[in-house]
């Protein structure tokens, strides 16, 4: 059951990373940061669904669910590559199959689990030579992982891979040749596999004799029962081959006991416990595994081990001491449960601890990312195609972890490492000069191949390394006609397979009528139009392309939907849903893009994007021909960037309802909506709807981490009702920056901007408002919300900047800590309903209608321009208002509101309160406010009880809008205005009759100016792409890089590396270099 | 794009110019062999059955081998025609894998240490039995065995190797910061001192990084930097920071170096062996780029754990080996440094001088013979004592199976090869800190 985030909670918990939060129900839901981090040690990393998933099921309820998940396959190798070779020592099918399921099995956990086993349980190609003997190796590691241990010592021990490899098959009796049992398994067996060389406290420590010297676990007479009581087994015989006393290697099913070769004699081991002579091959085996099981050090030489693999290589006595008490029993009387052992692992306190950020009480805490964990974490969280195995293998073998190739039985590196500072250290045995050299030219190359830093470089590059060039399929040598005389869909679709993984389909130049859809369903490929090539729909298609794969690229394509047959979408971009026994798995396609093309004519959506990761949208010209929004997403969307496209909606076409881009989280599908960025987009909006909507719906689910800026909206002249431009619903964090809306002399129907209900963290900053008319509604509105900060904006006839709850997604929704900050507020002249104020705080009944509790507490509004309309129905410059405040058990509040610096004009009053009753407004400080002729600074009731203030005086002089000329400046100019063009804008002033009409010329000639034409060129023609601002990025590779816990320090560096870098598709590059090439990035912690 | 025909093309061209100039060495770089010690540790994993490296052929210790050693014994062809000691002409056999050694040895270049092992103090088998006396921690285990070969101390845990608390003293008077261990092989505790940290470079592969030593790469580079720079109180991540560094400052300067070295004549086998010992002769060349006079070389091969398939086994590992050296010498005397640097094995362990019951491998043993080669070295002779070929014998730690008590300890090895290096007998007590335990504190195989 989801225990989804209430609006609430989400105040407290929203990219504040506190590890734990209290839903409303009391019940704790996890912030992102420690779910990322958590993911570090249950899995192969962390995404971003991922990460949504565990913060929606809670820890407790997703380690259920991992122990329940399907777990990943591990097919069969063939026997041999080749008819003429006798062995098959092909591991790379091996290693892809291993990468694939850490990328994209859903038993995480258990890979994990089955990894570290595999790490302690070693068996080598090195020595084995043989690829068809790892399979039932790993698949015993897999189901045994949260099985029982003695289970698993059985397993494996009669392995014919490890029998091989430690050559325990056909290991046999004394006396044919004059030796001795072999004692290699035996040895390792108790040496690595169980008990380690040393007796252990439950703790871990080592026990101690009389003179303070260890103890050792067990002799050399040990070893050599222990071999001798091992005698007699052999391979398993192949189907319809005869048993001999010594098969030949054969790999599938346990070995076989051969009592002929099993040794009889008595045999004690540990100097007390004795297996009695003329036992079987099979009685002394369990017998002596079982002895060896039942060792007190077993439980913390286990224990410490699956610590150090999973979370810290310098686990503290006390935790050992408590994973190897369960390890001992599981509360239940069962010894060795493997998944009560790894449930203590990972809840116990000094796992959990780091969840807290500024907890630093442990810096030894954490492990090295061992190269095995790095790459599949770069896969993972760049969202990168697997490689083949053989690349793969060489990836590995380069940073000094080739997979299966341990070069020992010690594996990889030694669990007793320590640096030479004596730091326990496992996985620093294998970095070293030359594998961190590697490392970093790793990192570099994955970085390269992610569209995250590639985002709006030329083509996303499919991580292939086939080693045939990318075929080019042109569609017309396969058949297509290039006259509209046939359909060309099958054909596309011939040639989207024959293409293959990095391959391109060329379309020439032509006319194609297309009568069924095409399925990119193939990943890593291209469709290339060229110049003049149109694809026409001839048929009512659902959608005209439909992408369900990933790394494919749409470019320079027309498609037109044919308002004829109506065509309903153009291009669906598509995860896959799959629900099993009421658990739906989500498959998200990753790293399309959609550049260069003409989308026009459809009836429904022309762009539409569904479980999607890291799609880019831009460059394109989209004209909308119905109803649907013309680029429009919902539910499960992360890294979504839509820029530089220019998009047309018509009232006449669409009959009003469609925004021109629309990005949602819905209530019946309810998936997250994270690191959405939309910029430069330009936007003809006639339709009736926001130019720009990303919303959270009633019921959805949040959206994380928003970022709009620069896009560019004109109201289609004639358009009968227009919301406004930018609407944010339920956002937690984001930006809105530098948007420009010119109102083309149109009415803004709802507002200019709107923070609808719960959007916290935002910052609405430098946006411009211009040429609005009969502006009734808000021009900037928080409509629920808390510490956002709205901040050097230019309303020029607005409405009145409103901070109140309205509507159903703001009801129950407090307002708080919001800072109103140096914006200048120039109000319609045709104004008409009243305002309660120009900066107008409204503790309104929506805010909880039932139960009391609104709050509407220690907002600032600070050295605002606010300019009503005199004579107008405008109250006051800063006007308060509780009218609620006893409806309800408790009182709605409205207290601790700042209001200094501000110049007000053209209202009855500057600054003032309308309140049932008269102290229900409470703790107002008002500081330094200068009033305009004709403005009394405090209303007649007051500014409300236990308040104060000083310095508001009414001053002489009128508003003088030449102060937006430094606004524009800085905010659209890149505050490189020439002096020439200020003196030019403050000459137009001049020449017009009011402050409106002054503002308006101003703004006309400076946008229309050559020098912003320049700079606006620049911005806007952006068809190289560009990422989004440095902090927004930051913060997205903090999340799912560093579980929002990257030091300072390393914030400065990535900074200094973003902003350094020269082209802005190298800035993502080099944050995405700094961040994961450092020392904070390889040391999980 | 170059196309893969052309890059073959070029190829082609560069081997032949490499052709036309077999002796690349300039004379200035010869001249300054006069102050320049070195010594190459070459590590053998898996725990090599010296038992068949160097083979008795007296009658009566062969015999005794031979009825031992069942199916692992050598015989004819197996071994090389006899070498004699120059001291009292004793005959051995080499493999036959290891017919340049066999050379050495006879021409005097090459002696084999008999039995050394790891030891807390000098220790009798019967001591042994008897506990009565101190003994390595965890015997017949090839980690706790390796760390004590290279630790030299095997009574206690240690994160510093001998090799690397030398190199901290040899380092007070290194006018340069470049380290004085390198390593072909990976990290190596042997080379690992207080304040040395191997610097490692494996054979083939290189250790720039063009994303933050190319031109345009500047913002990365110094944001890199600045972050380097930045103590951590957090020790991996501190120790992460240390090898990063360590990679951006001596190993830029030691890629710069390498890309000055000239190809040399010696033809090395292209094994995993030949190629480390290539690129360490190549280190050798440039050692006045790198401004030191004291090196201290790691490399190593593995797959000596022949528990089974020893003999088809042994048969591809000593040829690498022999060869490898063979080359490396070669390659030094046409450096004129062959008398500057001296070449020796390591191996955790030897193995049980009687087989296992299938007959074809042996299991873990403890002391174990090595080689040292070098033009310093007085050759052509078995130092320390060879084991007496008897189960349950003097030297036969007491299962019956022949798995040496070792007669000389890594210390005095260590001890040998450090003070030719020039570390002072003062400085020798707080390397090797057991080696006051033993009255002889080395041997004379170097001069």
């Amino acid at each position: 059951m989801k225990s989804f985030c209430a609006s609430t909670m989400l105040l407290v918990c929203s990219f504040a990373f506190a590890a734990v939060c209290l839903a409303q129900d009391g019940a704790p839901v996890l912030a992102s940061g420690p779910a990322a981090r958590i993911l570090e040690q249950a899995s192969w990393g962390p995404t971003q669904a991922s990460i949504a998933d565990l913060q929606s099921e809670g820890l407790t309820n997703w380690l259920k669910e991992q122990f329940n998940a399907t777990p990943s396959t591990i097919p069969d190798l063939p026997v041999a590559s080749l008819p003429n070779l006798s062995t098959n020592q092909n591991m790379a099918p091996l290693v892809e199959n291993f990468f694939m399921n850490a990328v994209s099995g859903p038993d995480q956990l258990r890979q994990r689990m089955a990894f570290a086993l595999s790490e302690i349980w070693v068996v080598s190609e090195v020595n084995v030579g043989n690829a068809p003997a790892f399979p039932p190796l790993l698949r015993i590691f897999r189901d045994r992982a949260f099985d029982n241990y003695e289970s698993l010592m059985r397993d494996v021990t009669l392995n014919p891979a490890m029998g091989q490899y430690l050559n325990l098959a056909n290991n046999i009796k004394s006396g044919r040749t004059g030796g001795s049992p072999n004692e290699n398994y035996a040895r390792e067996l108790l040496q690595q596999f169980s008990v380690g060389p040393d007796q252990l406290n439950a703790d871990g420590s080592m026990v101690l004799d009389a003179n303070g010297n260890p103890v050792e676990a067990y002799d050399q007479t040990t070893v050599s029962a222990l071999a001798r009581a091992l005698t007699g087994w052999t391979y398993p015989s192949k189907m319809g081959v005869a048993l001999r006393g010594q098969n030949a290697p054969y790999y599938l099913g346990q070995m076989i006991p051969v009592e002929a070769n099993h040794d009889t004699q008595q045999k004690t081991l540990f100097g007390t416990l004795t297996l009695p002579a003329g036992q079987s091959a099979s009685d002394d085996l369990t017998q002596a595994l079982h002895a060896i099981f039942m060792q007190p050090s077993l439980p913390p030489f286990v224990s410490r081990q699956l610590i150090q693999h999973l979370v810290t290589s310098n686990p503290s006595p006390a935790y050992v001491e408590r994973v190897a008490s369960v390890f001992a029993g599981n509360g239940s009387g069962v010894r060795g449960d493997l998944k009560a052992v790894i449930t203590a692992i990972l809840t116990d306190p000094e796992a959990r601890a780091g969840d807290d950020p500024s907890n630093t009480g442990n810096p030894s805490f954490g492990h090295l990312r061992e190269p095995v964990l790095l790459e599949a974490n770069l896969l993972r969280s760049l969202g990168l195609a697997v490689p083949d195995g053989n690349s793969l293998l060489s990836t590995l073998d380069a940073m000094g972890q080739k997979l299966f190739y341990s070069p020992a039985v010690t594996s990889y590196f030694l669990p007793s490492y320590r640096t030479s500072n004596n730091a326990p250290a496992p996985e620093f045995e294998i970095l070293s000069t030359q594998t961190a050299a590697n490392r970093l030219n790793t990192i570099d190359a994955a970085v390269a191949r992610s569209s995250i830093a590639q985002s709006g470089a030329s083509t996303p590059t499919a991580a292939t390394s086939s080693p045939s060039s990318p075929a080019t399929v042109n569609i017309v040598t396969l058949g297509a006609k290039n006259d509209r005389s046939a359909d060309a869909s099958s054909i596309i679709n011939q040639a989207i397979q024959k293409a293959g993984n990095g391959g391109t389909v060329l379309v020439p130049a032509g006319t194609y009528s297309i009568k069924g859809m095409i399925f990119m369903t193939q990943n890593g490929v291209t469709l290339q139009c060229q110049s003049g090539a149109m694809l026409i729909a001839d048929a009512g298609l659902p959608d005209m392309i439909w992408i369900n794969a990933s790394n494919d690229l749409i470019e320079g394509c027309v498609l037109d939907g044919n308002k004829a047959v109506n065509a309903s979408n153009g291009i669906g971009v598509d995860g896959s849903y799959s629900t099993v026994n009421g658990k739906t798995t989500i498959t998200l396609v990753s790293n399309n893009r959609i550049t260069g093309s003409t989308i026009q004519n459809f009836a429904g959506t022309n762009i539409y994007a569904d479980a999607v990761q890291t799609l880019e949208v831009d460059n394109n010209t989209i004209t909308s021909g119905g109803g649907g929004d013309p680029i429009g997403m919902s539910d499960n969307l992360y890294n979504i960037s839509v820029h530089n496209n220019t998009i047309t909606t018509s009232y006449a076409l669409s009959g009003g309802a469609a925004h021109g881009i629309g990005i949602h989280s819905t209530p019946s599908i309810n998936g997250p909506v994270q690191n959405i960025q939309v910029y430069e987009n330009t936007i003809y909006q006639g339709a009736g709807n926001f130019c720009i909507e990303i919303l959270g719906q009633v019921g959805g689910q949040p959206i994380q981490n928003v970022t709009v800026h620069d896009n560019r909206c004109t109201f289609a002249p004639g358009a009968p009702f227009i919301n406004g431009m930018d609407s944010l619903g339920q956002v937690q964090g984001g930006t809105v920056q530098h948007e420009i809306l010119n109102a083309n002399g149109q009415n803004i129907g709802i507002q200019f901007i709107e923070l609808a209900g719960n959007t916290n963290n935002v910052t609405v900053d430098s946006n411009l408002l211009f040429n609005a008319s009969t502006t009734n509604a808000g021009a900037i509105d928080i409509n629920g919300g808390s510490n956002n900060t709205i901040s050097n904006n230019l309303l020029l006839g607005s409405g009145a900047i409103y901070i109140g709850a309205t509507g159903n997604s703001g009801t129950g929704v407090p307002c708080s800590n919001n800072i109103v900050k140096n914006n200048v507020v120039l109000m319609s002249r045709g104004i008409t309903t009243f305002q309660r104020g120009v900066v107008w705080i409204q503790a309104n009944f929506e805010s909880d209608l039932f139960n009391g509790n609104g709050h509407f507490d220690n907002n600032q509004i600070l050295d605002n321009y606010l300019v009503g309309v005199t004579s107008g129905p405008v109250q006051m410059g800063v006007g308060l208002e509780n009218d609620y405040s006893t409806w309800g058990t408790n009182p709605t509040t409205l207290s601790g509101t700042v209001i200094t610096g501000n110049h007000i004009y053209g209202a009855w009053y500057g600054i003032g309160d309308i309140t049932t009753p008269t102290t229900s407004i409470t703790n107002t400080a008002s500081t330094g406010n200068i009033m305009g002729p004709g403005v009394v600074p405090h209303y007649v009731l007051g500014i409300g009880v236990n308040s104060t203030s000083s310095g508001d005086t009414q001053g002489t002089s009128s508003f003088d809008p030449t102060v937006i000329i430094p606004m524009l400046n800085a905010s659209f100019f890149n505050s490189s205005m020439s002096q020439g063009l200020q003196q030019t804008l403050k000459l137009a002033m001049n020449s017009m009759p009011d402050a409106n009409d002054k503002a308006t010329a101003a703004v006309d000639l400076a946008l229309s100016s050559a020098e912003h034409q320049a700079i606006e060129q620049a911005v806007m023609s952006n068809t190289s792409g560009g990422p989004a601002p440095a902090d927004t990025q930051i913060q997205t590779i903090n999340n799912l890089f560093f579980h929002g816990s990257m030091s300072a320090n390393l914030t400065d560096a990535v900074t200094q590396a973003f902003n350094g870098a020269q082209a802005s598709a190298d800035k993502t590059h080099a944050a995405l270099y700094v961040a994961l090439t450092s020392s904070e990035f390889q040391v999980i912690h | 794009m170059v196309s893969r025909r052309e890059l073959l093309r070029i190829g082609a061209a560069a081997a032949g110019s490499l052709a036309l100039r077999p002796f690349g060495i300039s004379k200035a770089l010869a001249e300054t062999a006069s102050d320049y010690r070195a010594l190459v540790c070459v590590f053998l994993y898996g725990g090599n059955d010296s038992n068949n490296l160097l083979v008795p052929q007296d009658a009566e210790r062969y015999r005794a081998y031979l009825s031992v050693r069942g199916m692992l014994a050598l015989q004819g062809k197996q071994l090389t025609p006899p070498v004699f000691t120059k001291t009292g002409n004793a005959p051995y056999a080499f493999h036959s894998g290891l017919a340049e050694l066999a050379q050495f040895f006879s021409n005097g270049q090459l002696a084999i240490v008999a039995n050394v092992g790891s030891l807390v103090q000098p220790l009798t088998a019967a001591q042994y039995s008897a506990r009565s006396a101190a003994i390595p921690r965890n015997l017949f285990s090839h980690a706790d065995q390796q760390l004590q070969w290279q630790t030299s101390i095997a009574n206690a845990d240690s994160a510093t190797g001998w090799a690397g608390r030398a190199a901290d003293k040899l380092a007070a008077n290194s006018t340069s910061n470049f380290p004085l261990v390198l390593s072909t092989a990976g990290n190596c505790v042997l080379g690992t001192g207080q304040t040395t940290q191997p610097i490692c470079l494996n054979p083939g592969q290189s250790l720039t990084v063009p994303a933050l030593t190319g031109s345009a790469e500047t913002t990365q580079r110094s944001a890199v930097q600045a972050l380097l720079s930045l103590s951590s109180s957090a020790p991996l991540i501190g120790q992460s920071n240390q090898v990063v560094a360590s990679l951006l400052s001596a190993g830029q300067t030691l890629s710069a170096a390498l890309a000055q070295a000239k190809p040399l004549g010696a033809t090395f086998p292209q094994t995993t062996l030949g190629t480390q010992l290539q690129q360490i002769a190549q280190v050798i060349q440039i050692r006045g780029n790198l401004g030191v006079n004291r090196q201290i070389f790691f490399c190593a091969l593995g797959g000596f754990d022949t528990h089974a398939s020893q003999l088809e086994t042994q048969n591809v590992l000593y040829p690498q080996l022999s060869q490898g050296l063979a080359a490396f010498y070669t390659g030094l005397a046409e450096m004129g440094v062959q008398n500057n640097v001296v070449t020796f094995t390591a191996s955790e362990f030897g193995r049980t001088f009687q087989p296992t019951s299938q007959g074809d491998g042996s299991d873990h043993g403890w002391g174990g013979h090595q080689l040292v080669l070098g033009g310093s070295v007085a050759g052509g002779e078995v130092y320390g004592s060879f084991p007496k070929f008897q189960l349950d014998g003097p030297d036969d730690s007491g299962d019956g199976r022949g798995r040496w008590v070792p007669t000389t300890s890594v210390d005095q090895y260590a001890a040998t090869l450090c003070s030719w290096l020039g570390v002072s007998a003062e400085d020798l007590q707080t390397i090797l800190p057991n080696l006051k335990n033993y009255p002889s504190k080395s041997l004379p195989f170097l001069t």
